[in-house]
């Protein structure tokens, strides 16, 4: 009788847990794909990507020209149907519930081009038609900048940037769940960049999630929760960005040019807490910490045996660590 | 309703490209020249001869012609230019452009053909007088059915070709062999199944053959609707011109179905069903990059 109970709640606990990994996975993703590919004759240029975008999160899907962010984009809207592997947006298959999804989805595909000679205001108006919201198009140029003499302008007679502004608000008609955003600040003055990064954060804070690709790292640095690193088709890595920094060897580098060094100096740095290499290089103390906590106690205990004349600190950047990515995959 | 959206947006793009105008004024200018030339190159002409000749260059050239610029480029156009990204980045489904391309376009052709067709028959009011309206309006249903299933057909080649290019080759040469090489090919069919040259009465399987021909079925909508249907013979002697109708071919019980309107209906409707369902199903399967 015992055994008997014992077993049935094991079996709860069991479908239970399943259950609430099935519902915790559908509420928190975003985008999964699994073992997305795509193959034009022999060349391979998505291969078999995992990627797993939470909501609520930016993403910066990063990688050079050609890595294959945008057809890797282009089968997320279904633009380009993948060879093999699948990919789902909000738990939804986006081959079968692709018009369903883009309802929820504000969308700046690459290469996108809009109708000449339709004014902005038209494109405006078409996008809040079709996608049936009751935003004013007017309040969406505002957003982005467009004045109300330009939007009423034919889209021929658009500078590029506007042309971009105006796509960027068209992704935002509707109030969407999710942003999928190719290459966005492409086109953009440093004006239009600095925009873009102040909406796509009040779009986080309004609880969007955002994914947007760039070849630029300082971009994505500036406003992404994590990214993801694509090269010749490959995710390389994808991962919180300070935890990407820490991967890639100390948090900080600290070059102190002093008067005079000892090995006792050395030693007495090397045994600080969060202090993982003391070298000397040219009269010049090459520290390397896990931590940038230490930093200030690095500072000290050297002070204390000698002065200091000059000192730097040097963050790995994500630059270093793209850098690396190419270079590997390269290799 | 998202084709819906589609067609008003093609409809109001066409307007801005003055796509719609151009077509209306080609098309209109056509069929008030032909009636222009009737009324005043024939001596006593009638309401009901004019009305015979609303059929004539504008409906068997211009209609057709029209009718591919205006969809040949629609896809596959978009998709070399990159505009489909933006309609498809919106939530409407791939059917949904391509049939929301299909009325829009077939909207701005019939705008052209009814703004054609009313000047014309304005000139016959006041010129000669009333004509039939029943059997013009009657054949103009035709004309817009025929506009449906040229603009279909065009969509169709442009959701299937891949490239600007290919699409323009495949509807020039669509429109030659419907037009100038048609009977060649007919007789060419026949030749090929008895051995020998058709006849002044060609069999009914023959007639059948010839009316898969969309533009040969608008010609007989016309003999069949309009007036007076049969030949009529234009001479110009030195006294003037006179128009005389020929003897009526008898039309025996081989020709009655391919002169029977709802048979005609039928082959237009499937010149427009089919030509949209084979583009949407390639269309649907290929890759936009």
């Amino acid at each position: 009788m015992r055994e008997n109970s014992y077993t049935n709640f094991s079996i709860v606990i069991i479908f239970t847990n399943k259950y609430y990994r099935l519902t915790t996975d559908n509420l928190m993703s975003a985008i999964r794909t699994n073992e997305l590919t795509k193959r034009y004759g022999p060349q391979t240029v998505v291969s078999e990507i995992d990627l797993a975008v939470d909501r609520g999160e930016v993403y910066g899907f990063l990688g050079p020209n050609g890595a294959g962010k945008s057809t890797t984009i282009a089968m997320l809207l279904s633009y380009v149907h993948p060879t093999a592997g699948a990919a789902r947006i909000f738990g939804k298959d986006v081959r079968e519930d692709g018009v369903e999804l883009k309802h929820r989805v504000g969308v700046l595909p690459e290469a996108c081009r809009l109708y000449d000679r339709l004014s902005g205001r038209k494109h405006l108006s078409f996008a809040i038609d079709s996608t049936g919201s009751d935003d004013d198009p007017d309040e969406l140029a505002d957003r982005v900048g467009l004045e109300t003499t330009a939007v009423r302008q034919p889209v021929g007679e658009y500078s590029t940037g506007m042309k971009q502004r105006l796509r960027l608000a068209l992704a935002l008609v509707g109030e969407p769940e999710l942003l999928v955003l190719d290459e966005p600040s492409s086109g953009l003055d440093p004006a239009g960049i600095q925009l873009l990064r102040r909406l796509v954060l009040e779009e986080r804070d309004r609880g969007t999630t955002v994914f947007f690709s760039s070849h630029l790292l300082e971009q994505v640095e500036a406003v992404c929760d994590r990214v993801g690193i694509l090269v010749d088709g490959k995710l390389l890595t994808s991962g919180k960005l300070d935890e990407l920094k820490s991967e890639i060897g100390p948090a900080v580098e600290l070059a102190i040019s002093v008067d005079a060094t000892s090995s006792q100096l050395v030693a007495d740095v090397e045994s600080l807490e969060g202090v993982t290499a003391c070298t000397v290089l040219n009269g010049r103390l090459e520290v390397s910490l896990s931590t940038d906590t230490s930093k200030a106690e690095v500072i000290q205990t050297v002070e204390a045996y000698t002065t200091i004349k000059d000192f730097t600190t040097e963050e790995p950047s994500l630059e270093s660590l793209f850098e690396d990515c190419v270079t590997e995959a390269n290799r | 309703m998202t084709v819906a959206d589609v067609a008003r947006k093609e409809f109001a793009d066409a307007v801005r490209s003055r796509a719609l105008w151009v077509a209306t004024v080609i098309f209109l200018g056509m069929i008030a020249l032909t009636q222009a030339i009737v009324v005043t190159v024939v001596e006593d002409p009638d309401p009901k001869l004019a009305a015979r000749f609303l059929e004539g260059p504008a409906t068997e050239i211009v209609l057709p012609m029209l009718g591919l610029l205006l969809g040949y480029q629609a896809i596959v156009g978009e998709r070399e230019s990159g505009n489909l990204r933006f309609l498809l980045g919106l939530p409407h489904s791939r059917r949904d452009v391509i049939l929301g391309k299909f009325l829009g376009r077939t909207a701005v052709l019939s705008v052209a053909i009814l703004g054609g067709f009313l000047t014309a028959v304005g000139l016959i009011v006041a010129t000669v007088g009333v004509p039939p309206l029943v059997p013009i309006a009657a054949y103009v249903l035709f004309v817009l059915l025929s506009a449906a299933a040229i603009v279909a057909i065009a969509i169709a080649i442009s959701a299937i070709v891949d490239t600007r290019t290919r699409a323009i080759s495949v509807a020039v040469g669509g429109f030659l062999l419907a037009t100038v090489l048609w009977s060649y090919v007919i007789d060419g069919i026949h030749y090929v199944v008895t051995r020998e040259f058709p006849g002044a009465d060609p069999p009914t399987w023959l007639a059948v053959v010839d009316h898969l021909n969309p533009l040969t079925v608008l010609g007989t909508s016309a003999d069949v609707l309009l007036p007076e249907a049969s030949q009529i013979a234009i001479t110009v002697t030195e006294d003037g011109a006179s128009a005389t109708q020929a003897e009526q071919t008898p039309s025996g019980a081989t020709d009655a179905l391919v002169h029977e309107p709802a048979f005609l209906a039928a082959v237009l409707v499937l010149w427009t069903v089919v030509p949209l369902a084979v583009g949407y199903l390639r269309f649907r399967s290929a890759d936009l990059s």
